[in-house]
């Protein structure tokens, strides 16, 4: 942050950090070009998303399949 | 490049914000909603640019009767591709605005941030026992505070708890009509606990139920 | 809203903010290291997606531990044991952390449905 924000005080400081908090790490994410992200990190995140609905699928079929 | 700031519904005007870089603000219709962008000239993840973003997102919330939040970082090429990955969208756009339609989000964090007076532990049971009493307080805090806050909350998401002095970590989707009962409880809690740190901030656009995938209350 | 006006986003606040600006401040200066291409930061990248899930299961694990604890289904040798190996495993998590620069803020990752489990 820049020298004149550090001078802000204390309550303006933890407000801002929690927009910063939301802008970098909630929000939708499209499954279009991540330019900003590291590729490495998140094509393998973003395949953890699809992994994790995959098993949940397979549950729900060998549930299925059990009944 | 095209830079994404958040999709709306029903936006009014756009905000008389500057967009990242200086450049203006445009929307583009997609499905039943505006998508609220921005040309960029490179990329530019600077804490200015982080600021803006939130900033951009943060002035549309007045202006329209609901915003999915987009997070910093989603460009696009071009008007399509931005349609294309909008078009790829599970839940899609229009779903999560009518989940979202008329709330806010509202931040709360618990800390307890007394010196601990026994000493770090050696033993496995001293371990046990202090990691326990963290549970219990933690457990408490969710009773005490985050049941009531539930109960005025569309959604809620508590955050899973990190190593550190953080004993409550919640983000909460209220009507705007239930903000000042919302705000009571939090306030009643403070109260009730000199000892915590407590820090509620809001309300912002909900960022935290943009992906469609919070636990409904 | 201007970047003055950041402040009329404060509901209330009580005690010890510095600590908590200190909290998000982790989160916020974790940023820059996901934003690098590098090979050094992609595979970083995947120390952090490994570790973060090794997180999660020692966490899960002693949660388990806890509540049984709690339930009186442990003997105090158990208890000792366990307490031991928790121990260890937060030990060799912070020398992980350390040696990949990551920090707690790192291993935030949003696991979606799995973070739900604790």
């Amino acid at each position: 942050m820049s020298a004149v924000a550090n001078r802000r005080p204390i309550e303006e400081q933890v407000t801002l950090l929690e927009l910063v908090d939301r802008v970098l790490n909630k929000g939708i994410v499209l499954s279009g070009d991540i330019t900003l992200s590291v590729a490495g990190v998140d094509l393998v995140y973003v395949g953890l998303r699809v992994l994790l609905a995959s098993v949940g699928t397979f549950d729900r079929l060998a549930n299925e399949g059990a009944s | 490049m095209i830079h994404l700031y958040a999709f709306a519904r029903n936006l009014t005007t756009l905000p008389a914000v500057r967009g990242i870089g200086g450049g203006p603000l445009e929307t583009l219709a997609v499905e039943d909603a505006d998508a609220v962008v921005s040309r960029v000239p490179k990329s530019d993840v600077s804490q200015e640019a982080i600021l803006q973003h939130g900033l951009v997102v943060e002035a549309l919330v007045d202006r329209c009767d609901g915003v999915v939040p987009a997070r910093f970082g989603e460009r696009f090429a071009d008007d399509e591709a931005l349609r294309a990955a909008v078009e790829r969208l599970r839940p899609s756009v229009g779903e999560r605005l009518r989940d979202l339609d008329g709330c806010v989000e509202i931040a709360v964090r618990v800390l307890d941030a007394r010196e601990r007076d026994s000493p770090s532990p050696t033993d496995g049971r001293g371990y046990m026992r202090a990691k326990l009493g963290e549970l219990h307080e933690r457990d408490a805090v969710a009773e005490a505070l985050h049941v009531p806050l539930e109960r005025e909350a569309r959604a809620s998401i508590v955050t899973p708890p990190r190593a550190g002095a953080v004993v409550h970590e919640g983000a909460y989707l209220v009507p705007r009509a239930g903000l000042g009962t919302f705000q009571d409880r939090v306030d009643k809690y403070a109260g009730a606990h000199p000892e915590l740190t407590v820090l509620c901030t809001g309300p912002w656009a909900p960022y935290s139920f943009a992906a469609g995938t919070e636990v409904a209350a | 809203m201007t970047a003055g006006a950041v402040g009329e986003k404060l509901l209330s606040a009580q005690g010890d903010l510095l600590g908590v600006a200190r909290e998000l401040e982790q989160v916020r200066d974790a940023f820059p290291r996901r934003v690098r291409a590098d090979p050094e930061t992609v595979e970083r990248g995947l120390a952090q997606l490994v570790l973060t899930l090794i997180e999660l299961l020692r966490q899960l694990m002693e949660r388990q531990a806890l509540r049984r604890m709690e339930q009186g289904t442990l003997d105090d040798e158990q208890v000792e044991r366990l307490g031991q190996t928790f121990m260890r495993l937060a030990e060799r998590m912070d020398e992980l952390k350390e040696e990949f620069g990551l920090t707690d803020a790192d291993l935030n990752l949003d696991l979606g449905p799995l973070g739900n489990l604790l």
